[in-house]
């Protein structure tokens, strides 16, 4: 095989490296770094334009925030820390002073009070949908003076008393506000709700709503309270 | 002169060094001198490029190689551009031309070959590089690579015969009163 190769020798030559020849290969290089840079360049700009374009999209738009609730005054002292959205506070609150029995509330001047009867304020705040239907109501009761019949907490019980009056207590727990109660009103149709918060200072607080509040937002609006 | 990039230390002097063995091999491969110096600038450029790494993997001849080679093969998977599997016109007729015509006969010849067949002819005839070696530049086996040189051979072989006979029935014939 060695001989048949030598025939390529009549093909083959010697080629010095010229400057010329090195100095090709130099200019080469640095067109094809500098081409390089500017492709890299390029591509860089382009991924961070795509990237500013994209990114803004990808993000979860900003929930918009919660509108400012107007500064609504307290009602009897207790501030109303959440609303359902859709809700609005009717034009003013129902106050009034009645008489506690054990577990019921009379209006006074309905009838002669029972001998030493207690006395209580209740204070209710409503809040309506823009059709005017009621769908919340937070309703403060506070004892009065304790009467000879009943010391401030057995009024406190038996304010608490009325509003579950006729529920059933399916669940209690704790909300700041103090011990909270939810009671369950089935109805042939419709099943509403009640929450019953008695304050460690012996106010009764209740927080109740149409059956089409579902009851993660009364939860919500009991914890609210303070 | 301006040196070459930043971080081609001691590339220009491997250049020099390995530039004329480069440039032989590209022109048996290409059969032209200026195709020859084409392939070796870009097989340099390439090289220069990679420079730091090349010298770092410690064969910056075999890498040199490979890739004039690599980039021999790739140029001739494109349509020829000289496409010349035999010799249009035997050079018979003027004896005294002998010499250059053989060569032109062999170049002819040479060029017909597939690619692969060629490079493995120049690889053993310049470095006489073992099957292995050669089959490892070209990525094929060592039986491949056989397989080439033998049929390279025998196709220079048996084109080779009837052009030279035919070369020397145009000579003086000495024997002849």
């Amino acid at each position: 095989m060695p001989d048949d190769l030598d025939v390529l020798s009549t093909v083959d030559a010697e080629f010095p490296v010229t400057d010329e020849f090195v100095s090709r290969v130099r200019r080469g290089m640095r067109r094809r770094r500098a081409a390089r840079a500017a492709y890299a360049a390029g591509a860089a700009a382009t991924v961070i334009a795509v990237l500013a374009l994209v990114i803004p999209q990808l993000r979860e738009p900003a929930p918009p925030a919660p509108p400012a609730a107007p500064a609504a005054p307290l009602l009897d002292g207790f501030r109303i820390g959440y609303i359902p959205a859709g809700l609005h506070a009717s034009d003013r609150d129902d106050s009034s002073t009645r008489y506690v029995g054990e577990n019921f509330l009379r209006e006074l001047g309905s009838m002669a009070p029972y001998l030493g009867e207690p006395t209580a304020t209740v204070s209710t705040r409503y809040y309506l949908r823009d059709d005017g239907g009621k769908w919340l109501w937070i309703t403060v009761l506070r004892p009065l003076e304790p009467s000879n019949r009943a010391d401030r907490a057995t009024t406190t019980r038996w304010l608490a008393g009325s509003q579950t009056a006729g529920a059933e207590i399916t669940e209690s727990f704790t909300v700041p506000a103090g011990a909270a109660v939810l009671t369950t009103m089935a109805g042939t149709e419709v099943t509403t709700h009640d929450i019953v918060i008695t304050t460690p200072d012996g106010v009764v607080l209740t927080v109740g709503a149409n059956g089409g509040l579902p009851i993660e937002e009364l939860r919500a609006v009991a914890n609210g309270l303070s | 002169m301006p040196l070459f990039p930043s971080g081609s230390s001691g590339f220009e002097a491997f250049l020099r060094e390995s530039g004329p063995a480069l440039l032989r091999l590209g022109h048996l491969l290409t059969l032209d001198r200026a195709a020859a110096e084409d392939l070796a600038q870009e097989t340099y450029i390439r090289l220069g490029l990679a420079w730091s790494r090349v010298r770092r993997d410690g064969n910056p001849v075999g890498y040199a190689r490979r890739t004039m080679l690599n980039l021999f093969l790739n140029s001739r998977r494109r349509p020829p551009p000289t496409p010349v599997p035999v010799v249009p016109e035997p050079a018979r007729d003027d004896p005294a031309l002998a010499a250059v015509d053989s060569a032109a006969v062999i170049g002819q010849i040479l060029a017909g070959l597939p690619p692969q067949q060629r490079a493995a002819l120049a690889l053993r005839y310049l470095d006489d590089l073992p099957d292995a070696e050669i089959g490892a530049l070209l990525g094929c086996s060592p039986a491949t690579v056989r397989s080439h040189l033998s049929r390279g051979l025998s196709t220079l072989r048996s084109r080779r015969s009837p052009l030279e006979t035919t070369q020397m029935e145009g000579e003086p014939d000495a024997r002849r009163p």
